[in-house]
């Protein structure tokens, strides 16, 4: 799954055309239809972050979001009170953070990138890269199978530049509507990280989204996290000042 | 306290503002004019009303939500310290309620009100956190904490023509270290909780924004008359993935108070300085600096830092201070004692360093230790820290405090001590 493809990175995942014949494909070309279809021009969405803890507890977290392209996102916590009215915004592989409480933003850069977004299995370098699949990873088909009794394409994905959080991909591409279904991502050393499971599929316009994720960080054993879109629009006008540190500073 | 009496509170503070405003306005009226006034009043609703986004017009709900919204918290402390032999106490409860609400389109009002209530300990001795050295001179007078019920902070935004226009008691927070922030100039941070809230500032303040990432911001914070009030002007720019930017400001400052306590008069401090954050090689870095002149000494300061996370999510942090106001190793000057008591400086050492880790532990807990390291005189104080999230909008800190160091140098007289935090979020 190209995991980063969601709102503030979290959302928006891979997704493709609804045209079929997929049969002959080859792996650049279902890179290509995974990209080609990501590149939304605008999305509001609201969703919500669910951290399972193996306790059995949870801890539900709602927010608002907007994208516009693949560069800009600004994402507004509106739920629970603890964390309402936390923001954040993504300018490119940039991203801060502002703590209502301290009335200050703050940078999120190099390794901090790493921390778990507010406490979830996502990580905020998750939440901040987007990548190009056809740009950034090489693939190889490594065989065809089924998912939940869909028709996939399994891809190896190993990264073409050094700074990309995942060395390495493992992708179950829905080969009728192109939606990735699970995806595992992999360290440079070949380790584990995070595996995702998408799921609850819907067509939008002539596209189709996951609107459930499933994330099980290896390294963070004592949880999984549930990312579930409540609403998505497509297509909106977003104003640019939103995008702006202005804007996250005041959220207005 | 109750719902009742809380309300009762509002009340009363609201009530207290429309007189406030009243006055205000009548004040306004009697030095400028009635059509002057009436200008201004014409021009406000204009504002308001004129669209915030003109590229949004398609659809107005694209913009974020416009809410009002009450959260706020509940929070009781309970703290304990020993020094020079002595155990002392101190518990509160704290109550915070924060309003944000649209006024019009354009226009926002944002404010927060705290009841701050202590028990146990609350007279201090002063001479009780100097070294004997210095106590022995030091005027005995305890000091009072008192219950607090004040404004955190309240403010009116206005937008008019992309220029945003902030009054009242607001946020004027800067600078990109993490501990040790030189272009801090009104609200410096608890060193050994630097992410505890800090009050806001009264001020009028403008900022225009000159693209996403940059903008100008100049700020008046009355203080006194116009002369000895703040001014201040800050820009920041985003510029080859890397936050910069640039101050200069001219604060009215009280020179810390001699051993025999004599007070004397105001003096200007003027700071020109600046921060950067962003990342080299993949680790995140920070560095902010100032130069300062008061009162006829002049002195720089600057912090350096960067942030490491491991494998496993530990996050480390490193920080190091520079402080030319500082002295390279104790003794230390009673003044400098007593600014640092009070506040005014950040460090009593010319060189101090901040190293922390930071890592989640099992489900809802976190484990921290931080310590702030004098290699001048060779104290340093140790803060252990455990975070546990209980619930949604529940949580539990602990903080320890143990001082390294013999009496007299910058960390070691604060014996041990620590707290433990209760917050419930509403």
């Amino acid at each position: 799954m190209t995991s980063t493809r969601m709102t503030v990175g979290l959302v928006a995942l891979a997704l493709a055309c609804a045209r079929a014949g997929s049969a002959q494909v080859t792996a650049r070309e279902v890179l290509e239809r995974l990209d080609a279809n990501m590149t939304i021009r605008t999305v509001r969405m609201r969703a919500e972050l669910i951290v399972h803890y193996r306790g059995g507890d949870d801890r539900t977290m709602t927010f608002e979001s907007w994208e516009r392209g693949t560069d800009q996102s600004f994402l507004e916590f509106t739920s629970p009170a603890r964390d309402a009215g936390s923001r954040f915004l993504r300018q490119g592989d940039a991203m801060w953070i502002y703590l209502p409480r301290v009335g200050k933003s703050v940078r999120i850069q190099g390794h901090m990138l790493r921390q778990g977004f507010m406490g979830s299995d996502f990580s905020y370098g998750d939440a901040s890269e987007n990548p190009s699949m056809a740009n950034d990873y090489d693939a190889v088909i490594e065989r065809r199978d089924t998912v939940d009794g869909r028709q996939v394409v399994v891809l190896s994905l190993t990264a073409r530049r050094p700074n990309l959080s995942y060395s390495r991909r493992r992708t179950w591409v829905d080969t009728e509507r192109w939606v990735p279904l699970r995806e595992e991502l992999f360290a440079a050393s070949g380790r584990l990280l995070k595996t995702m499971t998408l799921s609850d599929v819907r067509r939008l316009a002539d596209r189709w989204y996951p609107f459930r994720i499933e994330l099980d960080d290896a390294l963070q054993t004592e949880t999984t996290t549930t990312f579930r879109v409540l609403e998505m629009r497509l297509g909106v006008a977003v104003p640019s000042e939103v995008f702006t540190l202005r804007y996250l500073e005041s959220g207005r | 306290m109750t719902i009742g009496r809380m309300a009762l509170e509002l009340a009363r503070v609201a009530a207290a503002l429309a007189r406030g405003l009243a006055r205000a306005a009548a004040r306004l009226v009697r030095r400028a004019g009635l059509p002057s006034v009436l200008l201004v009043l014409a021009v406000v609703p204009l504002a308001a009303q004129a669209p915030e986004h003109p590229d949004s017009a398609a659809s107005d709900s694209v913009a974020p939500a416009v809410r009002t919204r009450v959260t706020g918290y509940l929070e009781h402390q309970f703290s304990a310290s020993r020094s020079r032999g002595r155990w002392t106490q101190l518990d509160h409860d704290r109550l915070r309620a924060d309003l944000v609400a649209r006024a019009g389109r354009g226009v926002w009002l944002e404010a927060a009100a705290v009841w701050q209530l202590y028990r146990g300990d609350t007279r201090v001795r002063l001479r009780d956190h100097l070294p004997a050295s210095v106590a022995a001179g030091v005027d005995t007078t305890s000091l009072v904490i008192e219950d607090r019920h004040f404004v955190n902070h309240a403010y009116l935004v206005l937008s008019p023509g992309g220029v945003e226009i902030t009054a009242g008691k607001q946020y004027l927070t800067w600078g990109a270290a993490w501990v040790f922030n030189p272009t801090e100039l009104f609200r410096p941070k608890d060193l050994f909780e630097p992410t505890y809230e800090r009050e806001g500032v009264g001020a009028l303040s403008a900022r225009l924004p000159l693209g996403a990432l940059s903008d100008v911001l100049v700020a008046y914070v009355p203080d006194g008359p116009f002369r000895t009030s703040g001014k201040v002007a800050r820009a920041r720019h985003h510029v080859a993935g890397f936050d910069v930017s640039a101050l200069a400001a001219a604060v009215y400052e009280q020179p810390a108070a001699t051993p025999a306590g004599a007070a004397s008069a105001p003096s200007r401090r003027l700071v020109l300085g600046g921060d950067l954050s962003g990342e080299v090689l993949g680790l995140g870095v920070w560095a902010e600096g100032t130069w300062n002149d008061f009162a006829g000494d002049r002195w720089a300061e600057a912090t350096l830092g960067g942030n490491y996370t491991l494998p496993d999510r530990t996050l480390l942090l490193v920080e190091g201070y520079f402080n030319g106001w500082g002295r390279p190793g104790d003794p230390y000057p009673a003044a400098a004692w007593l600014a640092r008591l009070a506040g005014e400086r950040r460090s009593l050492g010319r060189f101090v360093a901040y190293v922390a880790a930071n890592r989640p532990v099992r489900e809802v807990w976190r484990l921290g230790v931080g310590a702030l390291v004098n290699p001048g005189d060779g104290s340093a104080a140790l803060v252990p820290s455990v975070a546990w999230e209980f619930a949604e909008n529940v949580e539990l800190i602990a903080n320890g405090l143990v001082s390294i160091g013999a009496d007299g140098t910058e960390y070691g007289r604060g014996g041990v001590g620590g707290f433990v935090r209760g917050r419930v979020y509403f």
